[in-house]
């Protein structure tokens, strides 16, 4: 058995291990939580479109995002119909308007999604059936995960007892008929389904439901031929109405590049990491390097004693893997902590994943080799003939 | 002192040890420190052979190259002008690689302790066992053993903060003795000690040379343990001012200073005049002086008889510890005998320049030369 100079050398100051392994840790606290808020931005940007029942949609090219998705007309509705494997194409309308609270004066953004009556825009045949009670204008359904300040009569979550209340959403009248569960994103913290004559009269005359929809959702015969359908239908849609048809991969994808790379998000979550890699190099070999000259004279004696630089390197080195190893442990745990009460707090889902785990111990590790690595200079420099 | 024939025979047997078997052969060594304009030299073509089990003792003011002479020795510096052979090996030029496999043969031992402050004695000592892969169970009694035998036995898993300062320098020791090295070099290793403590060190390194052989220099002002010396080297900047080796001078002392002159020396002057004599050995039969030949030389015999022969008649024989050719340096006159070897013989020899500047140094010696040469006859 070989004698562990490295855990030998961590155990014995204590002290300075433990200081470490806190700011190391701290370190990777920031990037568990610069990595689970990217996460939950990408989760919940495609939360919606997740929902939805359909294989290619056909939208504007000047759609934005999910509530930002411009007009088509109706008319490519035919277009659509004319590709074959294509099943009748659904309009699906989608707005911002401004939900009041049902006994105050507090006004919050909320997402309005219009379907015809009849239709199931939504997988959910539980949903299905809540959107055939959308049978007048003012009549809407609430999303359960919309947030508290909207009003819920037990000023918690909207549930059953709320159904039959009335509110103004952009100063129309509207009547809670039911409830739903999907989770409204990042645009707004609330949504609400109704009819699409019910989503005429909640925009106020800015859009004619019958000249122009949102986007179309359209199910195929099989959607394995979603690449090739879309690209047909693409061939057929006239240039002047500035449509396009995506696959639901390229509907996902688009929505997490406008989230992700469009905006500042992403940018931010990866400085993010980035920085706290940096500082949790700095803390790293900062400690490692005072640990090294404080040992200088030990070193230069494994030296006299015939011991090769390549061993006293592995010394440090494995000092450096079990700070990141010890500091990752009570890291993660912190983060799971932290995440359960992000996501309590804003309402957004934030979930560890496997690969989030690995990939974060795997970065800890390499800052902590890339600072070990570092601190190895002084160490070969350790001059044993100044011992005498 | 009464020196015994066999101390004599040992004397004679290691006068000049086999080069081929030397610890240490330093020839011409030269060392430098800095560069360019700040180049300043530091060690000056010292010469000094050692064999195993040896133990040397360097001595000498501060800054005069004996701890320089002491790392160039250790291979923790790089020989830069001349030649050092460790163990057979030249480290001129030598690639860092063997150099550190080199290592693994000499024990060190610090000034500063140098143990490792997260290890526990015995870990400390493993470090060392662990080098040459000695397996756990063959290395635990051995360093116990060491450990108890440096009076640990009590402390062998207490962390060198909880020992005091003689306590950690014996932990230090018992890891540079555990694999029993060729070579150990040990800086000031008694300094932190107490008396009782030094002298358990020293007695080991005593141990350790006559076991095993090991060669062991030794850079101490600690003069209580200058007898366990074999030799002692002088340094005086940056040359070896004197390298006399202890038992030889001290032996050739108490042989020559039976001769009358030499008896009213002072212990340095007669170890001065020690050092300056030179062995020669003679067969049996050979002359070692020739009637009517012109005196140069002062004979001490070492061992060995001889037969005086005047004019062709055996008139006298001498044995050892006597002396002869004296009557011929002092007056100035052919040799007025012939000195056969009866067997073979060792002498101590003296040129004419030495052995007439201590005979002008005593003022009553003319008178019993005379006296001396009157009782012989």
């Amino acid at each position: 058995m070989r004698t562990n100079l490295a855990f030998a050398n961590i155990r014995s100051s204590l002290t300075r291990t433990l200081i470490s392994v806190a700011g190391i840790g701290i370190a990777v606290v920031l990037i568990f939580m610069q990595l689970g808020f990217r996460g939950a931005v990408e989760s919940t940007a495609t939360t919606i479109y997740g929902k939805m029942d359909f294989d290619v949609i056909v939208r504007s090219k000047d759609y934005l995002h999910f509530v930002d998705s411009r007009q088509i007309s109706m008319s490519l509705s035919a277009v659509i119909k004319s590709v074959p494997g294509t099943q009748k194409p659904t309009p699906f309308y989608v707005s911002m308007g401004n939900w009041r609270h049902p006994k105050g004066e507090l006004i919050r953004g909320v997402i309005i999604m219009g379907t015809p009556f009849g239709s199931s825009p939504f997988a959910d045949t539980d949903l299905t059936r809540k959107i055939r009670r959308l049978t007048a204008k003012p009549f809407v359904l609430i999303d359960q995960k919309t947030h508290f300040e909207f009003g819920p009569v037990n000023k918690r979550k909207f549930g059953d007892e709320d159904i039959g209340v009335i509110t103004n959403v952009t100063n129309s009248a509207v009547k809670i008929v039911g409830h739903f569960e999907i989770g409204a994103g990042l645009t707004a913290n609330g949504s609400i389904i109704t009819s699409d004559r019910g989503f005429e009269e909640l925009l106020g005359g800015a859009f004619n439901v019958q000249k122009n929809t949102s986007m179309f959702l359209v199910k195929l015969d099989n959607p394995d031929n979603a690449t090739l359908v879309a690209s047909q239908i693409n061939n057929r849609l006239p240039n002047t109405h500035n449509a396009v048809a995506l696959t639901r991969e390229e509907v996902m994808q688009a929505e997490l590049t406008r989230w992700i790379d469009q905006t500042p998000l992403g940018f931010v979550f990866t400085l993010g990491v980035i920085v706290s890699f940096i500082v949790g190099s700095a803390i790293v070999f900062m400690v490692l390097s005072n640990d090294v000259t404080n040992r200088l004279p030990e070193y230069a004696t494994l030296k006299a004693m015939g011991y090769t630089n390549y061993y006293l390197s592995t010394i440090v080195l494995r000092q450096a893997t079990y700070l990141a190893f010890f500091a990752f442990v009570p890291a993660l745990a912190t983060s799971l902590v932290l995440y359960q009460v992000t996501s309590f707090l804003a309402n957004i889902l934030i979930q560890m994943t496997l690969v989030r785990m690995l990939a974060v111990l795997l970065l800890s590790v390499m800052m902590c080799w890339l600072s070990g690595v570092g601190a190895l200079k002084k160490l070969w420099q350790a001059e044993p003939a100044s011992l005498f | 002192m009464k020196t015994d024939s066999k101390t004599i025979d040992e004397l004679l047997k290691n006068w000049d040890p086999d080069p081929n078997s030397l610890r240490v052969r330093v020839n011409g060594l030269g060392h430098y420190y800095g560069t360019g304009d700040a180049r300043k030299q530091v060690l000056f073509n010292n010469t000094l052979n050692i064999s195993p089990g040896e133990i040397v003792i360097m001595t000498g003011p501060s800054g005069s190259g004996k701890t320089t002479l002491l790392t160039l020795i250790g291979t923790l510096r790089s020989v830069q002008e001349g030649s050092l052979k460790i163990m057979d090996t030249e480290l001129l030029g030598l690639p860092s690689k063997d150099i550190v496999e080199l290592r693994k043969n000499i024990g060190f031992f610090f000034q500063a302790h140098n143990l490792f402050e997260s290890l526990s004695a015995y870990q400390n000592v493993r470090m060392a066992c662990e080098l040459v892969n000695r397996k756990e169970s063959e290395a635990k009694p051995k360093i116990e053993q060491v450990l108890t035998r440096l009076g640990l036995g009590e402390r062998i898993h207490y962390k060198p903060k909880s020992l005091s300062g003689g306590q950690k320098q014996r932990v230090a020791i018992a890891r540079g003795v555990i694999n029993k090295p060729k070579l150990i070099l040990a800086d000031e290793p008694t300094a932190a000690l107490d008396a009782e403590s030094g002298r358990e060190v020293v007695t080991m390194f005593q141990e350790l040379a006559s076991q095993t052989g090991c060669t062991i220099l030794i850079v101490t002002h600690d003069n209580r343990i200058l007898d366990v010396a074999d030799r002692i080297v002088n340094m005086v900047d940056g040359h070896i001012s004197s390298n006399v080796m202890v038992q030889r001078s001290a032996t050739i002392c108490s042989i020559i200073r039976e001769f009358p002159a030499f008896s009213e020396l002072t212990a340095s002057n007669l170890t001065a005049v020690a050092d300056s004599m030179e062995l020669r050995r003679f067969d049996a039969g050979q002359p070692i002086i020739q009637q009517g030949d012109v005196g140069t030389e002062f004979f001490v015999i070492a061992k060995g008889d001889v037969d005086i022969v005047i004019d062709g008649n055996r008139v006298n024989s001498l044995k050892s510890g006597d002396y002869f050719g004296e009557v011929a340096l002092i007056k100035d006159q052919p040799r007025n005998a012939t000195v056969l070897a009866k067997e073979p013989t060792s002498c101590f020899v003296l040129d004419k320049d030495e052995f007439r500047s201590i005979i002008d140094a005593s003022a009553t010696f003319e008178d019993e030369v005379r006296q001396a040469i009157f009782d012989r006859q």
